[in-house]
């Protein structure tokens, strides 16, 4: 398919390829259909997203979405504390039974996981707060006098 | 034999790994090795690199009426007063500005900042003590033209770059090792900001996935800055949207050894940046053997020259996700646009060659009166 380009002999006439690129993605696409994945943004739509995509202030680990994070974490960090049920009506009651002794029987490895689910939280709160000293101290560098936004490429 | 004329190098920040820091550097050396007496002069100055700060670089220029080359990067306070008060020859190192309208609406500081920027290169094009101008590419040359400036007082020197340290670092171990059991397709390099084309990136990841099937696993590497952070978030969502969260790696900034790691164990160098002034991952991409495909805008066609990938500034995403699908597969046409990359660069970039430009535009400026 490539012969035309000329690569075979090292060189490219990349004026053809170009050509056999676009007739390509003329022919996949009209294979595939329409593309979901849209297109450039004009500059209305990239400024209503931008407007959507939050507040100019770097949103850090200390962020309302990070703790609500650690928050929804923690309430299921437990996996003893999950609620048993059964949606069957005619054998709920020997499902839950079975369930619950199940339950008890592997209560070391659920305990032990727990204890690993708590610590790893833990880690990710300490890790969050080193990381905010460290953002902080950053854009305390940055936004020294002396070292403005790099205008150029 | 009469002694070559003092050159004072203005810059508004020089710090380790910036461009413009390394292009100044390149050129005391430079400029040192020829015999002129040379010296730095900086609004801010990391630790440990030789330069005297602004203050002091009147009295040094006067005093031994030097040559001035001053490295327009920002707008900058400081260098505009000196320039205005000195008496000797200037020449402008030209580094691009990133238009403002790619800031509008993303943030205040950066718009200002580019704005300024902007102003400054508009009144230095038409200054009449500028003697000459070094334009980083022929696109940047064109720019400044089209401001005002002289065609008979510009010239062309590419970025000065310390490729060799890139070459001869070694690869972080353990990156490598990670890196290499999950390579990247397509690596980009480039710091988070709305010109470089990240959305364009992943537009065209997920296009690949509609035509071919598969994810284009992407490596994007680069500095996030906070400031910037709105920017960053609508990439983010873009990449939630579009459902690449797996297959798309976003490194933020790294060190030599970690980007050494990242140019080796991808596959293709993917650019869709709609500003450049030079572009100096595509130097170090063909350096470390990465085939590019690019699109055309700003100085990206004659930095990767005419043999390379470089599609129409227009081509769409579908055309951008045909040429990756198909330079990925082809090894014979990957190895050939490689010799076409590193071919150009050696033709036109080399380290002697932008010596040798930058050396001629001392010469003449300082024979030029003053």
């Amino acid at each position: 398919m490539l012969d035309r380009a000329g690569v075979g002999d090292d060189t490219i006439d990349i004026e053809t390829l170009l050509e056999e690129i676009r007739h390509e993605a003329e022919t996949l696409r009209q294979r595939a259909g329409a593309s979901r994945v849209g297109s450039n943004l004009d500059p209305a739509e990239l400024l209503r997203k931008l407007a959507d995509a939050g507040p100019a202030r770097p949103a850090h680990s200390g962020s309302l979405d990070h703790d609500q994070a650690i928050a929804r974490m923690r309430d299921n960090a437990d996996p003893q504390s999950t609620a048993l049920g059964s949606h069957r009506k005619v054998f709920a009651s020997p499902i839950l039974l079975a369930k619950r002794i199940l339950r008890r029987l592997l209560s070391p490895f659920l305990e032990q996981q727990a204890r690993f689910n708590g610590a790893n939280l833990d880690a990710l709160v300490d890790l969050g707060r080193r990381l905010d000293v460290l953002e902080q101290s950053l854009a305390h560098q940055r936004t020294r006098p002396a070292d403005g936004p790099e205008p150029r490429d | 034999m009469t002694q070559p004329r003092p050159v004072a190098i203005v810059l508004p920040s020089l710090v380790p790994g910036d461009a413009t820091g390394n292009d100044a550097l390149g050129m005391a050396e430079v400029t040192a090795a020829a015999g002129h007496e040379t010296q730095i002069f900086a609004g801010r100055i990391a630790a440990g690199l030789p330069a005297d700060p602004i203050a002091a670089a009147l009295d040094w220029i006067e005093r031994r009426s030097a040559l001035v080359v001053y490295h327009l990067a920002s707008g900058w306070a400081a260098g505009r007063a000196l320039l205005e008060r000195t008496r000797s020859p200037i020449i402008v190192r030209d580094h691009n500005i990133t238009p403002s309208r790619f800031f509008l609406g993303v943030s205040e500081e950066f718009l200002a900042a580019t704005q300024a920027g902007e102003a400054d290169r508009r009144h230095l094009a038409v200054n009449c003590h500028v003697r000459c101008f070094i334009a980083c590419s022929p696109f940047s040359a064109g720019e400044l033209q089209s401001l005002g400036a002289d065609p008979a007082r510009l010239r062309i020197a590419a970025p000065l770059h310390p490729l060799d340290q890139l070459e001869t670092a070694a690869p972080d171990p353990r990156r490598l090792r990670l890196w290499a059991e999950d390579p990247a397709d397509a690596l980009f390099v480039g710091r988070f900001a709305p010109n470089k084309g990240h959305l364009r990136l992943l537009r065209v990841a997920a296009r690949h996935r509609e035509l071919f099937g598969e994810a284009l696993r992407l490596r994007i590497v680069g500095r996030q800055d906070p400031r910037l952070h709105r920017w960053q978030a609508l990439v983010r969502q873009e990449c939630r949207r579009l459902d690449l969260d797996s297959s798309v790696d976003f490194t933020g900034e790294v060190d030599l050894p970690l980007l050494k790691a990242a140019y080796l164990t991808s596959r293709l160098f993917l650019c869709c940046s709609e500003h450049e002034g030079f572009c100096l991952p595509l130097i170090e991409a063909s350096t470390l053997g990465l085939a590019a495909v690019a699109l055309d805008h700003g100085a990206i066609g004659s930095t990767l020259g005419p043999g390379a990938l470089v599609l129409p500034a227009t081509a769409d995403d579908d055309e951008i996700a045909v040429a990756l699908h198909r330079t990925l597969r082809d090894a014979r046409l990957r190895d050939a646009l490689l010799a076409a990359q590193r071919a150009h660069a050696r033709q036109h970039f080399s380290r002697a060659l932008v010596a040798e430009e930058i050396l001629k535009a001392l010469a003449e400026a300082g024979e030029t009166g003053g």
